[in-house]
């Protein structure tokens, strides 16, 4: 899709709400992470209000919202930052601008795929898919996972749900395009 | 397309709907003849006998104009116009006539371009439905 | 409505070029010609000028046209041209109708048949309507030459000064003692940095003094009624206390007064004494106490002794004064001070902040300092009546104290041989000790009271000997010395001493130990005072019996604690069965145990024996101490006073007896009551007396104010530490056990300083008349009450000004949880040299700020707040930046959104501040807090925002932050608003009549507004605004009259129903409802005739003139 209808889609899905946005900068300096960001929460608001959507979508930063909601709380034109920061997310990953290969989403996505063929979720299994990804990242937590193994906490078999077709058929219904 | 000229009356508030007939008069923009223009002082003056008065003299139709709600001249008369302009035209129906033919519209006075078109639309849309057929209708 | 048959003259104007040719006005002219009653019909080029006119007046004259109708442009080009014309030649102007054939013909329409057409058809319909056309008038009314004016700043007073100019009349009205508005709080004021008094100060003198101007400061308008240059306003002038003609602005009743409230002009920054000025330019001058409602502490006393005032006048050392308060109500201090049960502690506010204050403490802290002996005793005016006072405890006393001032001869009658009642001879020493009560009584009798000792009521004197004697009437204050009986076996025995007799034998000197072994019956005071004596003759061993539990116990708890820490033991839930005797000795008693069953009458729960728990409790002396009555051996020699069934003396209440001579209150009365009681009840008996004796009719005595519904009372400011109350020393308990000394020691002189501080002054001025004795031109009235009057005037302006927004719901800025933060109005005070530093920049530690942050949109552009930009932030925000560098040099940075500098000059003064150096920071400030970065930053403020401009996050620490606050409408506008008919945007701010052409009007005829009332604005613009208003209130009224409408609704009082729909229809309040005749009734000087009243009617009696239904109807007819 061309930037035009993407800002067109980001509207219609309530981003139009940015249109108010003084730019004033509350949010970034709410964000409890942003200096980590690549860019503030703000500077993606006048990106996709100057037709840059798919620079905003390509950006790490909705990634690292950790869903505090200050940024939401505090400003004075009541735009939901934190949603439209979630309707990025997903629309950056419906559209394929998500940046590739960010951990973030790997973990997401193992952790979903993980419920939506078992219906629970086990750590080890969620971490293997996450791994194939990231090798050198799950690497780097395996002692901490021999020390849950150790205490108990770690459950290597797979875990699954009693009824599979019957949890694949609530997905096909809750599934609206 | 019909040929009957409709016969259409408007009843318009002479602060702000007058005002821009006679805008629309000064930048020459031309409408349908066929419409004739009473001057009141306010659309909250409007008591349905007019509008009943109208169209029993052979009306097609009634376009009634006001000021936007808020910058009413007399602060709230076209907001006191709306409710009562709307029953209007629930009874109108009861007796046969097609609500259509009753139209409230908020015309600045600084709207001469909006009062041409609303009274061509108008016009257009009352000649599209015809003249009104009273012999079917119950007698008022 | 005529109906004499229309001679219509119609003229079809050609407007040059404009209607003709594509009308064709010949066609149209000779068309006309044949309708029905028209007259005349011509056709000519130019209708409006001056030939076109003559056509008219000419016809009219020699044709006799009584209707006229002209065919040309628009009404709103000529309508009045021609009215005018009609009016020259004699003919009603309202005899006049236009058709609009050029804008809506000629000019609209392309086709000529077709515009001929429709012309003809708007002329027809013009001759139509105009038949049914009626002669109207407009009418003039006579008006008032003067303005009201609500609200004395900047913006009220130069619309005063300008009405003032041009001859008007002009109330002030402000509800702050002073004028001057927000404006006199400020220091300096941009762009140009005027100092704000200097530019304010000429225009306040000016009102001050300008003959046409009434100023009426410190009140407050609570009503407006009537019409446009009719205005009936009703102004509240609340009572100053102190007289405007005579205060010359001296001062000294503000250095004497003892109270200090928190003060609302420095912004809590500071605080003022109740008696205070504003600021020492204030116009009036004048002075000024501020009251609110009596005192919790005052009204919860008894006697409605000044608790607050005295307190007060403790803690300004003024002992011999706080005496001579206290007397007026209690003339005891001493006494009271050490035995009250203080019920005003309870009701002390500040048990809300940590605990009440220790009044009773305090109060017996002023006794102690002061010398009977030496206090002077008044001048008496005698008068010839005599009276006789039967008994000298509290109630005796006291009535005899209050009868001598008023001058009459009083004679006391007591049976002991000292004076003091149960005081002397009921509470032991160590307690009250006696030269206490010496001390206090000689100074009472040093009035010149009489007292005659031994002197037995009903043994040796009836009250009809007394009167028979010459006495003009007498008092009963006789007490309950007698200990009722616990109706036991064996309670006649040897050793059983009943407690009265018991504490007056050692009262009176004896030094009799009652036993070894001591059982002490009862749980009140006289059963604690009982122990405690016993204990201090040498008795070893002292135990309390009583029925319930201790908590029941209706002894004062201090007191328990004390004699149970002097080794009295106390047993509870047992009650006495009989006493065990030998030889008509008692050597023990016998006790059942309880427990406590459901409540009884009076709330208690009633004990309940516990079958088979019976014990016996050795002893050797029983003193039972269960209730006391009146002694009424007196009874049979007074066969006409009346008893109630505890054997207490009736009266009425008016504190009279059966025989109307005599009055009775105390014990004597009531059954045993506190001292304070006894008081309260002889200064009612002593008013009813005195009035008795005038030969006035008695009052019925009120109950005492009922303090729990809502009082203004000074607020508890939130920020005061918690002090609990000072606690008195007290003898250790080895110290006192073995003697009569007394067990408290009093306050120190640092606690009563303490004490009188921890007293929040919830009254406000506490009537402690220390100005009234310091003024010396004799200015202050502490009886001055509130003012009602009534103003006739033209018309009314609002200028009701703004508050600053309140930024504590902020709570990311930190506002009154950090102290250095502060409001722009509070850094204003800091800056102005009037305020709590004196015009220099300091922190609330003294020091000079190093790093100042200035927060500009603090609740503004905030759709949480308020969703406006409050126009003038910037701006002070930037000349705050300025000051700092003048006055500290300190580094400043200012956070801002966008930089608003609209006015002349501003944009130059913004230059100027960057160049001074100060950092703009662009992005809004996301928190405030005092968690550092980094360690050596400990203690300063951390301000967090985004600087947009360079897309990295400042964190900036801080000496002090200032909050740009914005601006809301002032509290109380509403009601203002409400009263005046104005109504209000969704921010609160006035409705004008037109934002753009309208500014300073409203919809309502008359009244107007100037300054930030109706939005916010700089001073510029509000000074503009208000001369403004002053002219248009000017330009309505300078004729002295006003037209009326003549468009206006009319009601037909012969169809009139009284259904009263009109009066809800109508917007401007226009029409009212006369009750006698059922109808409604316009008012012809407010309508407006907008027709809402005419489309409501059910009758179809209103209608409006002009456009009336037949005249419309006509017209639409004859368009179809």
């Amino acid at each position: 899709m061309d930037s035009i209808n993407l800002q067109n889609l980001f509207y219609e899905l309530d981003g139009d709400s940015i249109l108010r946005c003084i730019q004033c900068g509350t949010c970034s300096a709410s964000c409890p992470l942003t200096d980590e960001m690549e860019n503030a929460p703000r500077e993606l608001f006048a990106l996709i209000r100057d037709g840059n959507i798919t620079e905003a979508l390509s950006s790490e930063t909705p990634w690292y919202c950790v869903s505090c909601y200050k940024c939401m709380t505090r400003c004075p034109k009541e735009i939901p930052v934190t949603e439209i920061i979630y309707t990025l997310k997903q629309l950056a990953v419906k559209e394929g601008y998500a940046p590739k290969n960010h951990k973030t989403i790997s973990l997401n996505s193992s952790f979903s795929n993980c419920i939506e063929k078992k219906g629970k979720v086990t750590e080890s299994a969620v971490m293997k898919c996450y791994g194939l990804k990231h090798p050198i990242d799950v690497s780097k937590k395996i002692p901490l996972a021999f020390k849950m193994l150790k205490r108990n906490r770690l459950e290597i078999i797979t875990q699954k749900t009693k009824n599979p077709s019957l949890l694949k058929k609530m997905l096909e219904m809750g599934d609206d395009k | 397309m019909s040929e009957h000229k409709p016969k259409i009356v408007a009843l318009v508030c002479n602060w702000c709907t007058y005002t821009a007939a006679d805008l629309a008069g000064t930048s020459r923009r031309d409408y349908p003849s066929e419409i004739r223009l009473v001057r009141l002082m306010c659309t909250g003056m409007i008591d349905s006998k007019y509008i009943l008065k109208a169209f029993l003299e052979g009306a097609d139709g009634v376009f009634i104009g006001g000021c936007h709600p808020g910058d009413c001249h007399y602060i709230d008369g076209n907001l006191k116009a709306v409710k009562r302009i709307e029953a209007i035209g629930i009874m109108l129906e009861q007796f046969g006539f097609e609500k259509e033919r009753l139209k409230l519209e908020w015309i600045g006075a600084s709207e001469g371009p909006e009062f041409q078109e609303n009274m061509q639309e108008f016009a257009k849309k009352i000649g599209d439905m015809g003249k009104v057929q009273t012999a079917d209708r119950m007698i008022l | 409505m005529e109906h004499n048959k229309p001679k219509i003259g119609v003229y079809i104007c050609h407007c040059g070029m404009n209607i003709s040719p594509k009308v064709n006005v010949e066609e149209v002219s000779s068309f006309t010609g044949e309708i029905n009653n028209v007259t005349i019909a011509r056709d000519y080029k130019f209708m409006c000028s001056n030939p076109g006119q003559e056509l008219i007046t000419e016809d009219i004259k020699n044709l006799g046209l009584n209707r006229v109708v002209v065919a040309s442009c628009s009404p709103r080009m000529h309508e009045l041209t021609f009215r005018k014309a009609c009016e020259n030649a004699g003919l009603n102007q309202f005899y006049f109708q236009m058709a609009n054939i050029r804008e809506h013909s000629s000019w609209v329409t392309k086709d000529s048949a077709q515009a001929t057409k429709k012309a003809k058809e708007l002329v027809f319909a013009a001759i139509s309507r105009v038949a049914f056309h009626a002669p109207l008038d407009t009418r003039e009314v006579d008006v008032k030459k003067s303005v009201v004016i609500i609200g004395g700043g900047i913006a009220g007073m130069q619309a005063a000064l300008t009405s003032a100019e041009a001859g008007f009349d002009v109330h002030l009205v402000e509800r702050e003692p002073s004028i001057g508005g927000h404006m006199s709080k400020f220091d300096k004021t941009f762009p140009t940095l005027d100092c704000a008094a200097c530019i304010s100060t000429p225009k306040t003198v000016n009102i001050g003094q300008h003959p046409n101007i009434n100023l009426l400061s410190y009140s407050e308008v609570s009503a407006i009624e009537g019409f446009v240059g009719n205005y009936n306003v009703t102004v509240k002038r609340k009572a100053r206390f102190i007289s405007e003609e005579k205060c010359t602005g001296c001062g000294l009743c503000t250095e004497v007064c003892p109270v200090n409230i928190r003060s609302d002009f420095d912004e809590g920054l500071s605080n003022r004494k109740a008696a205070y000025r504003s600021f020492p330019q204030a116009v009036p001058l004048t002075f000024c106490i501020d009251k609110k409602d009596t005192a919790p502490c005052r009204t919860g006393c008894p006697a409605e002794l000044n608790v607050q005032g005295y307190l007060q006048l403790v803690g300004m050392k003024k002992y011999r004064e706080a005496i001579d308060l206290i007397m007026e109500r209690v003339p005891l201090p001493g006494v009271l001070g050490r035995v009250c049960p203080h019920p005003c502690e309870s009701k002390c506010r500040r048990i809300d902040v940590d605990s009440a204050v220790s009044i009773r403490d305090m109060k017996r802290f002023a006794a102690d300092q002061v010398d009977f002996e030496s206090l002077d005793i008044p001048e008496i005016i005698e008068n010839d009546k005599k009276i006789a006072i039967i008994g000298s405890g509290p109630a005796g006393l006291t009535v005899a104290y209050d009868m001598r001032l008023k001058g009459y001869k009083v004679t006391i009658f007591e049976a002991m041989e000292k004076a003091g009642g149960m005081l002397r001879v009921g509470i032991p020493d160590y307690r009250l000790p006696q030269n206490v009560l010496d001390e206090e009584i000689n100074h009472l009798l040093r009035h010149g009271i009489d007292i005659k000792y031994n002197s037995s009521f009903g043994k040796d004197f009836t009250t009809k000997d007394l009167l028979d004697e010459g006495y003009d009437s007498v008092f009963l204050g006789i007490g309950a010395h007698k200990t009722l009986k616990m109706r036991i076996q064996g309670e006649n025995s040897k050793g059983v001493l009943d407690a009265v007799s018991f504490l007056r034998d050692v009262n009176t000197g004896s030094t009799k130990k009652p036993g070894e072994k001591v059982v002490i019956i009862g749980g009140g005071n006289v059963a604690i005072d009982a122990a405690g004596v016993s204990k201090r003759l040498g008795s070893i061993d002292v135990t309390i019996l009583y029925r319930r539990t201790e908590k029941e116990m209706p002894a004062f708890k201090e007191e328990i604690d004390l004699v149970l820490d002097e080794g009295v033991n106390l047993t509870t839930l047992v009650s006495p069965v009989k006493i065990v005797e030998q030889n008509g000795v008692a050597v023990g008693i016998e006790c059942i145990k309880n427990e406590l069953g459901p409540a009884d009458a009076s709330g208690r729960r009633r004990p309940v024996p516990i079958e088979g728990s019976e014990y016996i409790i050795d002893c050797d002396a029983v003193i039972p101490a269960i209730g006391q009555e009146p002694d009424i051996s007196w009874f049979e020699k007074e066969p006409e006073l009346t008893l109630s069934k505890w054997n207490t003396i009736e009266t009425n209440t008016k504190m009279q007896t059966a025989i109307p001579e005599v009055f009775a209150g105390g014990d004597g009365v009531t059954g045993p009551a506190t001292v304070i009681e006894a008081i309260a009840a002889g200064h009612r008996a002593s008013e009813s007396m005195d009035k008795y004796l005038s030969g006035e009719i008695l009052d019925e005595i009120e109950e005492p104010i009922d303090i729990s519904k809502e009082n203004n009372f000074l607020d508890i400011p939130s920020d005061y530490s918690k002090k609990l109350k000072s606690e008195m020393e007290h003898l250790s308990s080895d110290d006192r056990k073995v003697n009569f000394n007394e067990i408290s020691m009093g306050l120190t002189e640092s606690q009563s300083e303490t004490e009188a501080e921890r007293c929040l002054n919830c009254g406000g001025c506490c009537e402690c008349m220390e100005c009234v004795k310091a003024c010396e031109v004799e200015a202050i009235d502490h009886a001055m009450e509130e003012e009602e009057i009534q103003i006739e005037t033209g018309a009314v302006i609002l200028s009701t000004g703004f508050k600053a927004f309140d930024p504590s719901p902020m709570t990311q800025y930190g506002y009154g949880i950090y102290p250095e933060v502060y409001t722009s109005l509070e850094f204003e005070r800091l800056n102005n040299a009037t305020g709590p530093t004196s015009g220099k920049v300091l922190m609330k530690n003294g020091e000079v700020p190093k790093k100042v942050a200035i927060v500009h949109c603090v609740g503004s552009r905030d759709d949480k707040h308020n969703k406006f930009c409050s126009r003038v932030c910037c701006m002070y925000s930037m000349k705050f930046a300025h000051l700092l560098k003048e006055k500290t040099g300190a580094e400043v940075w200012e956070f801002y959104i966008d930089i608003r500098s609209p006015g002349k000059l501003y944009e130059e003064f913004y230059n100027r501040v960057q160049e001074e150096g100060v950092h703009f920071i662009r992005g809004r400030v996301a928190e405030i807090t005092d968690i550092p970065d980094n360690p050596e930053d400990r203690g300063k403020l951390t301000v967090i925002a985004e600087n947009t401009l360079t897309r990295r996050t400042a964190r900036i620490p801080v000496d002090m932050v200032i909050l740009g606050v914005g601006l809301n409408p002032a509290e109380g506008s509403d009601d203002v608003g409400r009263m005046a008919g104005v109504s209000r945007d969704g921010d609160g701010w006035y409705n004008e009549l037109h934002a753009k052409l309208a500014p300073v009007s409203t919809p309502i005829n008359g009244i107007f507004l100037a300054g930030c009332c109706q939005g916010p604005k700089d001073i510029p613009d509000t000074v503009a605004q208000s001369m403004g208003a002053a002219g248009e209130a000017i330009a309505l009224l300078s004729k002295g009259t006003v037209k009326t409408m003549a468009e206006i609704s009319e009601i037909d009082p012969d169809i009139c129903s009284g259904c009263k729909t009109c009066l809800t229809a109508c917007s401007y309040s226009a029409i009212t409802f006369n009750d006698s005749k059922n109808i409604a009734v316009v008012n012809e000087a407010l309508c407006q005739g907008c027709g809402s009243c005419s489309v409501a009617c059910p009758s179809s009696s209103a209608s409006v003139k002009h456009f009336n239904d037949i005249q419309v109807m006509n017209e639409i007819e004859a368009l179809l």
